[in-house]
């Protein structure tokens, strides 16, 4: 190696040797852009805390348990509001495509605020509570969330078969608007009333 | 009858007003509850950006939330009173957590500040000692290359042929 050479050599090296030191101070000022796309988890668990044996045949006054849960990967700390609505096969489910919840009220809420990274988990205890019935119709008249106990008119045809359906909307605080909006994610479990 | 129609009326209309004003003022604490409780998260989020640790804001924010949750179902049953009582609590407490979370976001930036000064000076510090290294180290090496070259002497290679 000639004398340029060796120049080089010493150039390159406290070059690499400064970098190092500034790496610190540099790690402060330069973020890096996230590159995953933000989203939310929402899911709905049976008893057992497995996605199987879901309830499906329930009477009335019988106790049926869920779990019912929720992760954050916004790349920030989001308040969340998971709403529990039932609604009986005729009544609308949220629309996924234009971002509309479902019409049908709210009955539980849950409200929580999770740090990126983070899930939440709950028990949803749901029974129906008491219910009409007629000759041709069905009518749910009572249920109890949680130990909540909620006045309701939800009727069915029994021709069609007593169908109904406990489900969950996720809606996300928006930091813009300053309100809480339809977070696009709702899970369901369908139950059949048996007696 | 028209009489008793009438007093009926003349006792039923304030009852019922009363219950609306009673509905009216608890939609309306419920109202700042949500209030509250948003802008307590949006400086829980200011704290969280100032890279201060916010797991237990965090978690009194839940406790927050979740009042304000019973104070909407309680208003969904029709149970105003429990409505009131859960939202004012929930006010309350939301109303402690942006004064702890402003407090909290205060502290982490002057401590990243602190932080960031004093490893911008070991930076400039270190770069410095490792360009002066560098420098004396070159010339050093410099001259004992000179001074090597110089001492080698001339080879004259005798052509036997």
């Amino acid at each position: 190696m000639n004398l340029e050479e060796y120049h080089t050599l010493f150039m390159v090296a406290t070059l690499i040797f400064a970098l190092v030191a500034a790496a610190p101070t540099l790690a402060m000022v330069i973020s890096i852009p996230r590159t995953e796309k933000p989203f939310s988890e929402l899911w709905i668990l049976g008893p057992n805390h497995m996605t199987e044996n879901y309830p499906f045949n329930t009477s009335i006054g019988e106790q049926k348990l869920f779990f019912i849960g929720a992760a954050n990967h916004m790349g920030s700390s989001e308040y969340y509001i998971v709403y529990a609505k039932f609604r009986n096969q005729t009544q609308l489910l949220p629309d996924t495509k234009n971002s509309t919840p479902s019409p049908v009220p709210p009955l539980y809420e849950f409200r929580f605020f999770l740090a990126d990274g983070e899930n939440w988990e709950t028990p949803l205890y749901f029974s129906i509570l008491d219910a009409s019935i007629n000759d041709k119709n069905f009518v749910v008249k009572r249920i109890s969330i949680n130990d909540v106990i909620f006045e309701v008119e939800y009727p069915a045809e029994k021709d069609s078969g007593l169908f109904y359906q406990i489900f969950i909307e996720l809606w996300l605080y928006d930091k813009t608007s300053g309100k809480s909006q339809f977070h696009n994610r709702f899970a369901g479990i369908w139950l059949k009333i048996t007696g | 009858m028209v009489c008793v129609v009438l007093l009926i009326l003349l006792f039923s209309a304030p009852v019922g007003a009363s219950l609306s004003n009673g509905e009216d003022a608890t939609v309306l604490v419920i109202a700042s509850a949500e209030e509250n409780v948003s802008l307590a998260f949006q400086a829980v989020r200011d704290a969280d950006a100032a890279k201060a640790n916010i797991s237990s804001l965090l978690s009194r924010l839940n406790e927050a939330g979740e009042l304000l949750a019973k104070a909407n179902m309680s208003y969904r049953t029709g149970d105003f009173e429990n409505a009131t009582f859960f939202a004012n609590a929930s006010t309350e407490l939301a109303n402690s957590i942006k004064i702890e979370a402003y407090r909290t976001r205060d502290l982490a930036l002057f401590q990243g500040l602190v932080r960031f000064q004093s490893t911008l000076v070991a930076s400039i510090l270190s770069i410095g000692a490792i360009l002066f290294v560098s420098f004396t180290g070159w010339r050093l090496f410099k001259r004992r290359y000179c001074q090597r070259i110089l001492k080698l002497k001339p080879e004259l290679n005798s052509d036997e042929s």
